[in-house]
């Protein structure tokens, strides 16, 4: 008797968790779905209701939206993107793993310096040095290309990667290293072999939060992008919305869904180490 | 131990010299091709789609008749371009050519002298332009700094279904006391139904105007006074007040998610409103989602000391100052909004042409939509001096629309709502004079 009680107890409860989960899922993937059925609705509908069932299917959105103005298609712009935020994850990968290594593993004169010049650019916020940064591009010629986003990846320039890479490898034991240094490796043959693939993890975590953040990037584009054949995604979309002329919503959902896919792509793709590079690090140890 | 950190010294060093190398490459690969005798300008605009197909192609015609020029086109949204112009004229890498909003010229000229002054130009043609329109608003410390490309005035945009469903005439002449008996009968005749899609921001305009036609003179005065008293304030309160009372304006409480874009609320576009106070170059873009949509004057009074009609260039067009074919630069701007065939490009993708020539080829070739046209000469004859910067403070106009929203609410009685709008005014006037006197 005690025993079904409880039973009966612990079912309401999780259907209790379970109901509350499935409602909370639907309200935060509404707006997702919304943007979907958006893409299929007639322009009109677009505000007058907020219903996911569009009441007349439109499917020329997707072809309309895709040619745009006409000069430039998205597959364009597609490209660019790709041109953009391939290398940029790559170097970014490669170059915040080598620093972080150098923070967790080595001693070196002023580290404790370097260490809180970099926890401390972590604290600075973006806006802030958008006007120097573009002052310095600018005088490098820089300009109206990629290179203001692909060079500094070649340098650790986002603290926060470097920062997340320290921290995972300090929670890796170092008598696996020790190990492999009497094994005769060096320094570097360690990073390769032994350090390297145990960051896997954390690497691809930093691999998918960099590439959605680039491909995801408005304002860094929209600053140093001049010609149109050059935009981004990001720039492609907000082409044309205007407060005074009338905008083809549902050709601009269509395309945003486009824009999403390789982000809902890779993410789904990736989750597992996603969401183990996450959870361990910084507990590991 | 010492030989391995030799190794990983030389690993680094080789990363970063591999990188240096990819970035030096990368930037020599678009080197620009050394042009002798070609000009090549940047031109920067702002728009909706239809705006950037004319312009594109108006640009290709230009391309056609000078081969020596080649024009560069880059365009986008609204969003982020003041941003933009202000990090590219700061960095001094700024288009050549660059349409920019009268709004913005106190800001843009605070910060530098950037534009090039176009009434030095011999390649630019002014008569077709109307003087007093570019002493207005064109013109900044003695400079022309640009020419406007098309005229835009503030004006009703009412839904014709609507007004045909209630029985109202059309070709009316609106009165304040005509909006009050016409919008209460409607609200009695049929609950779901207002007569005005008015958010906060509009029934400032509407607050504004009144009280200019009433006394006239300036909203705010250039010493930091205000150009009103609390009579007028009180007797505008207390008509706004009806408004809402008789059912008017569709509660605050509802149309709240649509303040700042009145123009998207639902009720809106299915037809349940009838009258929205708007600029006219909007009218295309809502006349899209309100197919039955005309345009009428604002409401004047009788014996108005000033109509209060608000006339203003759409866009300006300006050329940069630091621009190497300057010449070339203005030569185009007077291509683009004086000559005919340019006119017929473009049609009214930045209003009506603000250029005479321009005007009378696309009314010969009927390609303005006659609402606008008709309107648009209408409000340029009762047109109102501009008003100065303090007047269109963003400040003051929170206050103001802070200040409405408690009477819409019922929390302010009228006469309380104008002496609390008068008291934040008095203290923020003189916030303002302290920081600008300094």
């Amino acid at each position: 008797m005690y025993s079904q009680n409880r039973k009966a107890k612990n079912t309401i409860s999780l259907l209790l968790t379970y109901a509350f989960l499935i409602l909370f899922g639907i309200f935060m993937i509404y707006p997702l779905l919304w943007v979907v059925s958006a893409a299929f609705k007639s322009n009109d509908e677009i505000f007058k209701s907020l219903s996911l069932i569009p009441q007349k299917i439109v499917t020329n959105a997707f072809i309309k939206g895709w040619y745009g103005t006409g000069q430039y298609t998205f597959g364009r712009f597609f490209i660019n993107n790709f041109i953009l935020v391939v290398p940029v994850v790559f170097f970014t990968i490669t170059s915040s793993t080598l620093v972080a290594y150098g923070f967790a593993r080595f001693n070196f004169p002023l580290k404790k310096l370097f260490f809180v010049i970099l926890i401390s650019t972590l604290m600075l916020p973006d806006s802030v040095n958008l006007i120097p940064r573009y002052i310095l591009f600018n005088a490098f010629g820089w300009v109206d290309s990629y290179k203001p986003f692909i060079i500094p990846s070649m340098f650790a320039s986002t603290p926060f990667f470097v920062f997340m890479m320290i921290q995972f490898m300090r929670g890796l034991p170092r008598e696996i290293e020790e190990a492999a240094i009497i094994d005769g490796c060096n320094s570097f043959q360690i990073l390769l072999r032994v350090t390297g693939p145990l960051c896997k993890t954390a690497m691809i975590s930093m691999g998918i939060f960099q590439f959605i953040w680039t491909w995801n990037d408005f304002l860094g584009p929209l600053i140093y992008i001049n010609s149109v054949e050059k935009y981004t995604i990001a720039l492609g979309l907000r082409m044309c919305v205007d407060s005074a002329a009338a905008i083809a919503w549902n050709q601009i959902m269509a395309m945003t869904v486009i824009a999403m896919l390789p982000c809902i792509i890779i993410f789904f793709a990736a989750q597992k180490y996603f969401v183990e590079g996450i959870a361990t690090s910084g507990i590991k140890g | 131990m010492i030989k391995s950190k030799r190794l990983i010294a030389t690993l680094v060093l080789a990363f970063f010299t591999m990188s240096l190398i990819l970035a030096f490459s990368l930037a020599g690969s678009d080197k620009v091709k050394a042009a002798s005798n070609k000009v090549t300008l940047r031109f920067m605009w702002w728009g909706g789609e239809a705006r950037h197909k004319a312009t594109l192609s108006a640009i290709q015609a230009y391309m056609k008749k000078y081969p020596n020029v080649r024009i560069n086109a880059e365009y986008g949204g609204i969003e982020g371009y003041m941003q933009k112009l202000i990090t590219q004229l700061v960095g001094r890498t700024a288009p050549d050519i660059i349409q920019i909003d009268v709004t913005w010229i106190g800001e843009l000229s605070a910060q530098g002298d950037f534009f090039a002054d176009l009434k030095t130009f011999r390649e630019v043609n002014l008569k077709p332009f109307e003087e007093k329109f570019l002493r207005d608003w064109c013109y900044s410390n003695g400079k022309l700094i640009g020419l406007p490309t098309g005229v835009n005035a503030s004006a009703i945009h009412y839904n014709k279904d609507f007004f045909k469903k209630f029985g109202i005439p059309e070709n009316k002449t609106w009165t304040w006391e005509d909006i009050l008996t016409t919008a209460e009968k409607i609200h009695k005749k049929d609950k779901n139904y207002y007569l005005l899609n008015f958010d906060a921001t509009v029934c400032y305009y509407l607050l504004k105007t009144y009280v200019l036609q009433k006394k006239g003179g300036k909203w705010i005065n250039d010493d930091y006074t205000m150009g009103f008293d609390r009579k007028t304030l009180i007797e505008v309160f207390t008509y706004i007040d009806k408004l809402f009372k008789v059912g008017a304006i569709q509660p605050f409480s509802e149309s709240a998610p649509f303040q700042g874009k009145p123009e998207q609320n639902p009720k809106w576009l299915k037809g349940e409103l009838g009258m929205l106070w708007n600029w006219t170059s909007t009218f295309a873009a809502n006349k899209a989602n309100v197919p039955s949509l005309s345009m009428t004057m604002i409401p004047i009074m009788k014996n108005a000391k000033s109509t209060a009609v608000t006339v203003r260039p759409s866009q300006l067009l300006a050329v940069n100052k630091l621009s190497k074919n300057a010449k070339e630069a203005a030569k185009f701007i007077n291509w683009f909004l004086n000559d005919k065939q340019a006119a017929l490009i473009l049609k009214d993708v930045r209003g009506v042409p603000a250029s005479s020539t321009a005007r009378d080829a696309l009314e010969k070739a009927n390609a303005l939509d006659p609402v606008i046209t008709q309107i648009t000469s209408e409000a340029l004859k009762r047109a109102a001096p501009p008003e100065n910067a303090l007047s269109q403070n963003q400040e003051l106009e929170k206050i103001a629309t802070d200040v409405i929203q408690q009477l819409a609410y019922n929390q302010l009685t009228p006469v309380q709502a104008a002496d609390k709008l008068m008291a934040l005014y008095k203290q923020k006037l003189n916030e303002i004079k302290r920081l600008q006197s300094r």
